[in-house]
């Protein structure tokens, strides 16, 4: 296997998706790599059908191991018995947090990284988002607005796939969408009642990267809530149902798996990154790649 | 009848003590081996000398009808683990407790009651159980939880009584509930939703 590439890309989730993606449809040869294993769409989803009486803990999981092991990523939103082999382990891999910020941080470390994970939810920022800060002071006045963003989001829309109601609220941009899914009786009611009483608050069916409708061979959602376990039907935006075969169908990605990005070959002459030094978690073995870029799409903040 | 060795009886395996192994090590190996192997193990062998109580309550609790009820040994095994391992924070101890406290409201052995006082003993303990201010936290209240969670996640409770659907591959804003009815037991708890907010 070639050791240089025009591009690579350090990290799966749904950022190192998107950049793979977007790298090598556009002529790039790309290297992707991932410090975590693999998990390959569809066959890798190894509790997605499980019921609750086929875990040893019908859900719930193991108390002891999850506080000895997962005491961080236990606290948060789809961890269980069913998906907690798609969180970091905490107590190998620890991080320093300050008594006046004892953030948690929530971690993936496997193909796809917390894409596997997230909770899906695409609303788009408008311009009291984007010019927020001129308008109170703090931070700088960033240098983009909407209007700029817009295209992006579009592009980003039409291919994930994102169900959601055009409502025409100028705090919250509509998107390229699917059909929304339904509202039930109760929310009907709420949202009739903030309409007499509230009319200037507004409830809307949530904009999710669950497909109400199929598309390119992934199909819409199932409704199964169990999201983080993987889903076989490619019904939501991650690594795996979207990114990753549109990378692959180029020709021009190639992946590794268990490879642990530690340095990066930067050159002071040139001032430029020329590589970076990857440590084989499985074998041990150490390599070095070179490329012209280097994206680093690893390890954001929480999902 | 042969056992098949493959998927072997919960009461065979009721004196092998796999709760008590570690699942830690390959994650990857050792957990699909115990997700696709059948081998859900049974309860905690230590356990074994309670099982003729909590399976009498789990009869008292939810009595066999059309389903076999919370007084199989599938929910014991629950029970079991779920004790073993301090699920919902249930003390290790929580079956002296709860023999302590029913054997006192006895006078003796609760299990050498007959079957009726049985079931009025239990129906004025639980009554007073769950008084305003109580946090659910006495050993009743404890084994009651472990008896319904051990139940409706059960195959019997999950799929006769409650309605399990795989795959739903819908979703209708609103439904009918008549007689036939049964809730879809899916994502019991809201696993993936909700969760008790805990400060770091």
């Amino acid at each position: 296997m070639s050791t240089q590439f025009d591009a690579i890309v350090v990290g799966s989730g749904i950022s190192g998706g998107w950049a793979a993606k977007e790298l090598t449809e556009r002529g790039l040869t790309v290297l992707l790599i991932e410090r975590g294993p693999m998990v390959e769409h569809q066959v890798d989803y190894k509790t997605e059908m499980l019921a609750p009486w086929e875990l040893q803990y019908r859900g719930q999981g193991d108390a002891q191991l999850f506080a000895r092991d997962y005491a961080i990523q236990s606290k948060g939103m789809s961890f269980n018995e069913w998906t907690y082999h798609h969180f970091v382990n905490d107590r190998e891999n620890p991080y320093q947090t300050t008594a006046e910020n004892p953030f948690q941080w929530r971690r993936g470390y496997q193909l796809g990284g917390k894409s596997l994970l997230w909770g899906r939810q695409c609303y788009r920022w408008s311009d009291l988002d984007f010019g927020a800060n001129a308008a109170d002071g703090h931070g700088c006045d960033w240098p983009i607005r909407y209007a700029d963003v817009s295209p992006w989001y579009d592009h980003v829309e039409q291919f994930i796939g994102v169900s959601g109601s055009r409502e025409g609220l100028p705090q919250l941009p509509d998107g390229q969408f699917q059909r929304p899914m339904a509202m039930n009786a109760v929310e009907l009611a709420l949202k009739a009642r903030l309409q007499t009483a509230y009319p200037d608050r507004k409830l809307v069916i949530g904009r999710s990267a669950n497909m109400t409708e199929e598309k390119e061979g992934r199909s819409s959602c199932q409704y199964r809530n169990i999201c983080a376990r993987g889903c076989s039907f490619g019904a939501y935006f991650s690594t795996q149902s979207s990114t990753l075969p549109a990378a692959r169908a180029t020709g021009r990605l190639t992946l590794i798996t268990d490879s642990l990005v530690d340095s990066l070959d930067y050159d002071p002459k040139t001032r430029r990154v020329s590589g970076v030094r990857v440590l084989n978690t499985a074998s041990r073995e150490r390599k070095t790649y070179t490329a012209k870029v280097v994206f680093l799409c690893a390890g954001r903040s929480t999902a | 009848m042969a056992e098949d060795p493959f998927f072997p009886s919960f009461e065979s395996l009721m004196c092998v003590p796999l709760g008590r192994r570690g699942f830690m090590g390959a994650a990857g190996v050792l957990l699909g081996a115990v997700w696709t192997s059948g081998l859900l193990a049974g309860p905690v062998a230590a356990d074994a000398g309670a099982s003729p109580l909590v399976r009498r309550l789990g009869e008292i609790v939810i009595p066999a009808t059309e389903t076999p009820g919370a007084g199989t040994a599938e929910v014991f095994a629950f029970v079991s683990r779920a004790v073993e391992k301090g699920l919902f924070d249930v003390p290790a101890d929580l079956f002296a407790r709860l023999q302590a406290e029913l054997d006192a409201r006895a006078g003796g052995d609760f299990l050498r009651l007959p079957a009726a006082r049985q079931e009025a003993l239990v129906a004025a303990l639980d009554a007073e159980s769950y008084r305003p201010g109580t946090a659910g936290e006495s050993p009743w209240c404890m084994t009651k939880t472990l008896l319904l969670v051990g139940y409706y996640t059960g195959e019997a409770g999950g799929s006769e009584e409650l309605d399990y659907q795989l795959v739903p591959g819908r979703y209708d804003a609103n439904i009918p509930t008549g007689k036939q009815y049964r809730a879809l037991s899916n994502d019991w708890t809201g696993l993936s939703i909700r969760k008790e907010v805990v400060p770091s």
